[in-house]
């Protein structure tokens, strides 16, 4: 049983089970209370439903567990199995009761893994079993269920992984769970923390939670990937891989460990002034920044000096806090001074980086044949391009908004306040890799009319940028089609029309006023006017020329404007007065413009889609985008066509979302057609002028 | 044979062994004294593969231990702290045993439950210090080892169970040629067991010998020497003390050998005595700057 080669001692493994039973049986309990108990709760709704639509909520559910339990299961789980079957490095008696086991290293290394994974496993699949046998009238169930099984047990074999690969660096149970969480989200705090500040003080740089180093904060990676829209698995299997790798990692060191580090907060001493300085460097950019948001919040411009000085002050908190721990002594100063000097040499670079620019990020574009995709957001739809010929046009642009930058940069005491003229424009650059660089600017100043011209005629609105909007990876065939939404600004006798009334009024006491007809017909002359007359006058906002006489809230006041209806109808049912109001200065069927819902059927979209927007798209004005704001009010209707559309991928199971929209233009003659069919009428932008609904 | 030859480790800069060697014979019972802090835990624990070494070897019948299962699982070990499974008691400590040391004997377990008589059912940590020790005791001697490595064993002990713990380890001695390395500050207790003896002084050996050879080495003379003489210069003389006219002097040499010089002093009278393991060791290590000092407060 036991020799030189052996690599596994199963003495030691069911020993290391046992002792640990209560977690795994723990474990166990929730997922059954999750799983087979909380699908049957669940499915207690779709009782009625037919087979189909009862595996369909089945395998969401069970999915959902996956995504959701899995992930939080395998985060907590991971950690607690790991700090059972690995406690017995953390104490000198265990250490040596165990070190001098006829055991070798890799064998007991095995073995006390083995011990923190398998049962773990075996929860899980008894769960799957149960699971199996509870719903097995739901077809495809030993499917769902054996998906379940696996990726679960991939995500807590990561987890797992993971914290037994930190056991090994650690010689205090104490300190593993507290490297366990830093390291889960190490990455993702110190990306956000530097790319938030320098996008506080360099010009283009900016940060909307995109991290590049997300891969390494797992917890982020697995819910992005598995909480987003576009679910994929492989990031599961990637992890799992990682596991593998970890686990492997965590022999050799643990090869190399010795026993007398037990109790140590690090293990191995070439870590030790490594963990300081990284303390350090998490005191400055952690604590260094909250003390400069806590002490300087309020003072207007945010002096980089003082961001310095309190990076500094947290860098030497952490610093000496990480050594006294490492040390375990308070009398530290001595030996913490060279890393606290690193650390706040570091702190200095990067402020001085973000007052200077040393590293030119201000100015860094990329070469344009390095360049496989550029995407320009924030001018109302997303825009993609490919050509070389248009990406050279957009890098060029880039430049010119360098050039300018004297005149637009942003000083961080002005980011809240508006700017005259300016414009928000953000440009997503894919390099080979999939790698991605972004800049976003605000376009402000004298250049800011010429820059928005040229990206608005001859970049967003380029043929390869009209077409790419069209472009879904769903198809919006009539089964694809899961939402439709389209919105116009209209008049109300156009509503009213559209609606098949042939009074205004009585269309807008129906759909706004929310009156039933009977309700209408029997209200007295003195009510009806009321609710259109002069009592508005009276009561009521926005008469120009016209004060609030009578109404307590503003009984001096006048109004320049005319902006909404109104309708004003005492509730006299109950006996005690209440008002429905949708105010104007006197009702204007013809002047006063409305949100008009249309209901198209999932044929008719489709068609929409096919047979109008796409045409329209390649010939026309539709699909462009107006960025100048006298070209938008002439050119665009009020109003937009919205749709969503899923489908489900046969491989995976996973329903892959997409959303299609566009804004209806008063030249597009096809869609133009296809709406006026159905009693639309399309109003430019400047036409409806402040009472627009949707641009503002 | 256990053989460590010229081993170094340490911890944090400080050195707590350095160039250390003994050699421990097989089937004998060899004695590892040295004052607090000398390094003989910290042999013991590289001796059981534990530690690893900063330089220097440690062999077992000429096999290195660490990271070597098969040699290690013919060593038995009672440390000064033992460990046991929280919830354990001894017959659960007896199961993981058994399943991890292949030469585990389940008889001799069973035949030392009639000497150690111990509750089978009790966790051991709800136990005295002393049935905790005698709970090591009969896990390790059930693996029936060829090396019983002891630190600090009868610790906490009564007499009449240290008594039945040696008697046991040498009948082992005696029947199997088990080889016991042995380390205690109980010295009066080595003497009666060890046959061998290793003194360690800060890291390092400071004398090794058998018991025979370390009492021969140094002796007691109690003698009355005429007014005016004068202890030859080739004496070495480690200790002297005066009670009235009566001189006692610890010197280094045979007893024998001194007692011949002594009497051209044509002493009135002149006794030699036996000297005592606590006595060698406290004089042997008072050349090491480890005397007990006379503090007057």
């Amino acid at each position: 049983m036991l020799s030189k080669k052996s690599f596994f001692n199963f003495g030691f493994f069911k020993k290391s089970c046992s002792r640990f039973s209560p977690l795994w049986l723990l474990y166990l309990l929730i997922w059954i209370i999750i799983l087979p108990v909380g699908a049957g709760t669940s499915l207690r709704y779709v009782f009625f439903a037919n087979l189909e639509e009862k595996a369909s909520s089945f395998n969401a559910y069970v999915m959902n567990c996956v995504y959701i339990g899995g992930l939080i299961m395998g985060i907590i789980f991971g950690i607690l199995s790991a700090m059972a079957v690995w406690s017995f490095l953390y104490s000198r008696r265990s250490c040596d009761g165990t070190a001098c086991l006829p055991i070798g290293r890799t064998a007991l290394f095995i073995s006390a893994t083995a011990s923190g994974l398998v049962p773990f496993v075996i929860a899980n699949l008894i769960t799957a079993l149960i699971t199996v046998v509870a719903f097995a009238n739901i077809t495809g169930v030993i499917a769902i269920a054996g998906r379940w099984l696996l990726l679960t047990s991939l995500i807590f074999l990561f987890f797992y992984a993971m914290a037994v690969f930190i056991a090994q660096l650690t010689g205090n149970i104490i300190a593993l769970p507290i490297v366990y969480g830093i390291f889960n989200c190490l990455a993702v705090a110190f990306e956000a923390i530097v790319k938030g500040l320098s996008s506080e003080y360099l010009f283009g740089l900016t940060f909307s939670g995109d991290f590049t180093l997300s891969f390494l904060s797992p917890p982020f990676e697995f819910a992005r990937i598995l909480w987003g829209t576009y679910k994929s698995h492989n990031v599961i299997y990637h992890y799992a891989l990682a596991a593998v790798v970890l686990l492997v990692l965590g022999c050799i060191i643990f090869g190399k460990r010795r026993m007398e580090t037990a109790g140590d907060v690090v293990a191995f001493d070439i870590l030790k002034p490594v963990s300081v300085i990284l303390a350090g460097i998490g005191g400055g950019l952690g604590l260094g920044i909250i003390l400069f948001y806590l002490l300087e919040a309020g003072r207007g411009e945010y002096s980089l000096v003082a961001l310095g000085i309190y990076m500094c002050i947290g860098a030497f908190i952490c610093c000496f806090a990480a050594q006294m721990a490492i040390s375990k002594s308070f009398r530290v100063l001595r030996r913490s001074l060279p890393f606290f000097a690193i650390t706040a040499a570091l702190c200095f670079l990067f402020c001085l980086n973000c007052s200077v620019d040393f590293l030119g990020v201000e100015n860094r574009i990329p070469a344009d044949k390095n360049i496989t995709q550029v995407e320009i957001a924030g001018v109302g739809e997303n825009t993609i391009l490919k050509d070389p010929e248009n990406i050279k046009k957009v890098t060029g642009l880039h430049k010119i908004i360098i050039e300018n930058k004297a005149s637009m940069k942003r000083r961080t005491y002005d980011r809240y306040e508006f700017v005259e003229n300016s414009y928000s424009v953000s440009l997503v650059y894919t390099l080979g890799s999939n790698r991605t660089f972004t800049r976003s600017y605000l376009i402000c100043g004298p250049c800011a009319n010429d820059i928005m011209r040229e990206l608005q005629d001859n970049i967003i609105n380029s043929d390869e940028a009209v077409l790419s909007r069209k472009q879904l990876s769903v198809e919006p065939i009539p089964r694809n089609i899961r939402y439709a939404d389209i919105g116009i600004s209209m008049t109300a006798r156009e509503c009213a029309n559209a609606s098949g009334y042939t009074d205004a009024k009585q269309y807008l006491m129906e759909v706004y006023g929310g009156f039933t007809p009977t309700e209408i017909a029997n209200m007295s002359p003195e009510v009806y006017k009321l609710a259109f007359g002069e009592c508005i006058a009276n009561y009521c906002l926005n008469v120009p020329g016209k004060d609030y006489a009578g109404y307590p809230d503003y009984p001096n006041e006048a109004v320049s404007e005319v902006r909404d209806i109104a309708f004003y109808y005492p509730d006299v049912f109950d006996g005690n007065e209440s008002y429905f109001t949708y105010l104007a200065e006197s009702f204007d069927e013809d002047r006063m413009f409305f949100n008009y819902q249309v209901n198209l059927n999932s044929a008719e979209i489709s068609s929409l889609y096919y047979d109008c927007i796409l045409p329209d798209f390649e010939n026309g004005l539709m699909g462009k985008l107006w960025l100048l704001r006298e070209d938008l009010e002439n050119n665009l209707a009020d109003g937009y066509i919205f749709f969503e559309v899923s489908e489900e991928d046969e491989a995976t199971g996973i329903e892959r979302w997409e959303s299609f929209r566009t804004f209806p233009v008063t030249g597009s003659s096809r869609t133009g057609a296809f709406l006026a069919e159905r009693g639309i009428v399309l109003h430019p932008v400047s036409e409806i002028n402040s009472s627009h609904i949707f641009w503002g | 044979m256990i053989e460590v030859k010229n081993l170094s480790k340490s911890f944090e800069g400080f050195k707590a062994l350095d160039g250390l060697s003994i050699t421990v014979p097989k089937g004998s019972v060899y004695g590892l004294v040295g004052p607090n802090g000398s390094g003989k835990s910290t042999l013991i624990r590289h001796i059981m593969g534990i530690y690893r070494p900063d330089g220097g070897e440690i062999l077992v019948d000429g096999k290195p231990v660490y990271e070597n299962p098969e040699v290690k699982g013919r060593l038995g070990y009672i440390p000064d702290d033992i460990f046991y499974f929280t919830q354990a008691n001894i017959m659960d400590m007896m199961k993981y045993y058994s399943s991890v040391y292949p030469s585990f004997s389940r008889e001799r377990f069973d035949k030392l439950s009639e000497v150690f008589r111990l509750d089978p059912k009790k966790p051991i940590r709800k136990m005295s210090k002393g049935m905790q020790k005698q709970c090591a005791f009969h896990l390790c001697m059930s693996l029936c080892p060829d090396y019983v490595i002891l630190d600090e064993p009868v610790d906490g002990l009564d007499p009449v169970m240290r008594r039945q713990v040696w008697s046991i380890l040498s009948a082992d001695v005696a029947e199997h040629g088990t080889t016991v390395l042995v380390s205690s500050h109980n010295l009066r207790e080595l003497e009666d067991v060890c046959d061998r003896v290793g003194i360690i002084d800060k890291g390092s050996v400071i004398l090794e010998r058998s018991l025979l050879e370390l009492q021969d080495n140094m002796c007691k003379i109690q003698a009355v020497f005429p007014e005016g003489s004068v202890i030859p210069p080739e004496l070495e003389v480690l200790k002297e003390e005066s009670t009235g006219k009566l001189r006692t002097l610890i010197m280094r040499g045979n007893a024998s050998e001194i007692e011949d010089k002594l009497s051209l002093l044509e002493p009135v009278y002149m006794e030699a005595l036996p000297l005592s393991l606590e006595e060698i060791f406290v004089y042997e290590l008072g050349g090491a700057d480890y005397a007990v000092k006379e503090i007057v407060l």
